[in-house]
C-alpha cells in the first residue's frame, strides 16, 4: 500500500481540493460522549481544534436486481441520539480526523491556493495510523473491537469557471464527448447541467465489491467563485473486518477513482492538469 | 445556500465529506411527482419506525434493541431486491438485535434474517417443489431478488 502503482495515471497539478478516507463499522453502543475525551488525547498535539457536528447516517452498498436508488418513500434511519460526530482539526485546518459511534474518517483539504495535494499514500498513512490508535484505545477501555462494514474514498475536485465561460461550456470542455449531444432545436445548448454515474467495482471472481459514484455539478464556494464540483467516491464492504482488508479496498477504490478521473475528462484538461502518464 | 438545497444531492452523500458545507448546489429542489404514493414502502417504513424505537428488554425477555446500522442495512438491502409490485414483508425484530423479513405467497416462503450489516441468512421453501434452501449473504443479494420476483409474480 505504500508505493504508487506505476500504471496509475499521474497528474502534476490535479484540481483536487479534498480527499476523505474512511471506514464505517458496527455501532459501538458503549461509546458515549465522555469517551471522546480519551479519543481526543490520542490526537491532541497534532489535531488540537475540536468541533462538534451532526452525525452521519449509516450508508451501505448492496446489490440486487434494482439500481441503488433511494426508496420511493422517504425512509431515513436516524443515527442514535446524543452521539455527535467530532472533528479533531490541525492548526492550519488542512487535515482532520472525524470520529463518531460508527465512523472513523481522515480528511485532507486544500485551504490556501498554494497548498499542494499531499498524495494519497500520505493521506492513507495518516488514516492508518489514526485508525490503529483509535481501535487499540477502544480495546483498552473495553468498548471495542471495531468491526468495519464499509470503506470509502472520496476525491472532491473544484474547477473554477472562468468569467468568460458558462458552467456548461466548462463542463463541455472538461468532459468532452460525455455530454456532446445536448443541443435542442430552438433552444440551443443547456444553460448548465449535472450528472451522476454509478459503476460496480468487481473482484476477480466478478462478485460486486462496491461502487464508484461520479458526479459533476455547478456550484459556488463561500468565497463567491463559481465552480464545477467533480466528485468521485468509491465505497464498498471490506472482504473481512481486518485492517488489511480495509486498506485493500481503499487502495482499490482509489485506483478506480484515478482511472475514472482520467477516462471521463478531456485531453485538453489533462494538459492543463499536467498529466504525466 | 440552504441545507435543504444541498440535500438535493443526497444520493451522493459520502461519509467523509466536510467541505460540502462550503458549497451550494445551484439547483432548486422541486419534486412535483405524485407517482410514489402509498406502497409496500409506506408499510415498511411505519414498521421500521416502530422497531427503531425499541429499547433494551422491549419484550421483557432481555432482548436487545435493533441497532440503527442493522436497520439501515436492511433498508438498503430491500431497495436492492424489492420488485416494484411486491407486497411488504412481515418485519419482525429479533431478540439478538437482528431483524427478520418474511414473505409468504402461493409460490413459496422466503425468510431473510439480517443478523447485522454484511451478515444475512435466508431460507426459502418452494411450494411447487417442496425444496427448502438456505444461504448466507454479505452484500450481494441477487439470488434473493430473483426469488422475490418469482414469488411476487403478478
Amino acid at each position: 500500500m505504500s508505493g504508487r502503482s506505476t500504471d496509475l495515471p499521474d497528474f502534476g497539478s490535479p484540481p483536487v481540493t479534498e480527499v476523505a478516507v474512511g471506514v464505517q463499522f458496527n455501532s459501538l453502543n458503549a461509546f458515549l460522549a465522555p469517551h471522546l475525551g480519551g479519543v481526543w488525547d490520542l490526537f491532541r498535539g497534532e489535531f488540537d481544534i475540536v468541533e462538534e457536528h451532526v452525525p452521519l447516517p449509516p450508508m451501505f452498498e448492496t446489490f440486487g436486481q434494482n439500481p441503488q436508488l433511494a426508496p420511493p418513500v422517504p425512509f431515513q434511519i436516524l443515527t442514535s441520539p446524543g452521539s455527535p460526530r467530532i472533528f479533531f482539526v490541525n492548526s492550519d485546518r488542512s487535515r482532520l480526523i472525524q470520529v463518531q459511534r460508527d465512523r472513523f474518517v481522515h480528511n485532507w483539504r486544500k485551504i490556501g491556493t498554494d497548498d499542494t495535494y499531499p498524495r494519497f499514500e500520505g493521506i492513507l498513512a495518516t488514516f492508518r495510523d489514526g485508525y490503529e490508535r483509535f481501535a487499540r484505545h477502544l480495546g483498552e477501555v473495553g468498548i471495542g473491537p471495531i468491526e468495519p462494514t464499509q470503506c470509502e474514498v472520496t476525491y472532491i475536485n473544484q474547477i473554477i469557471i472562468p468569467p468568460e465561460m458558462s458552467s456548461f461550456e466548462l463542463s463541455d470542455q472538461m468532459f468532452g464527448g460525455l455530454i456532446a449531444k445536448s443541443s435542442i432545436p430552438g433552444l440551443g445548448r443547456p444553460e448548465d447541467g449535472r450528472f451522476l454515474l454509478r459503476y460496480v467495482i468487481r473482484g476477480i471472481d466478478d462478485e460486486p465489491l462496491g461502487r464508484l459514484i461520479v458526479s459533476s455539478e455547478p456550484a459556488w464556494r463561500a468565497d463567491g467563485s463559481h465552480i464545477i464540483q467533480f466528485v468521485l467516491t468509491a465505497r464498498g464492504a471490506p472482504k473481512t473486518p481486518r485492517l488489511d482488508s480495509v486498506l485493500e479496498f481503499l487502495g482499490r477504490g482509489r485506483e478506480c477513482i484515478v482511472h475514472g478521473f482520467k477516462a471521463l475528462t478531456s485531453e485538453l484538461m489533462h494538459e492543463k492538469w499536467e498529466l504525466k502518464r | 445556500m440552504s441545507q435543504a438545497l444541498q440535500s438535493d444531492i443526497s444520493p451522493l452523500a459520502v461519509f467523509g465529506r466536510v467541505l460540502t458545507d462550503r458549497v451550494g448546489s445551484s439547483y432548486p429542489e422541486l419534486d412535483p411527482s405524485v407517482m410514489n404514493g402509498e406502497s409496500a414502502w409506506s408499510v415498511m417504513k411505519a414498521r421500521f419506525d416502530e422497531i427503531e424505537n425499541l429499547k433494551y428488554d422491549w419484550d421483557h425477555r432481555r432482548s436487545a434493541p435493533v441497532p440503527f446500522g442493522t436497520l439501515a442495512f436492511a433498508r438498503q438491502m430491500l431497495t436492492s431486491i424489492m420488485p416494484p409490485h411486491a407486497r411488504a414483508p412481515a418485519v419482525v425484530p429479533l431478540g439478538s438485535g437482528g431483524i427478520q423479513l418474511v414473505w409468504r405467497t402461493g409460490v413459496g416462503e422466503l425468510e431473510i434474517e439480517v443478523v447485522k450489516p454484511n451478515r444475512v441468512v435466508a431460507f426459502y421453501l418452494d411450494h411447487g417443489t417442496c425444496v427448502e434452501q438456505e444461504w448466507e449473504f454479505s452484500t450481494n443479494f441477487r439470488r434473493l431478488s430473483d426469488i422475490l420476483w418469482k414469488i411476487n409474480k403478478v
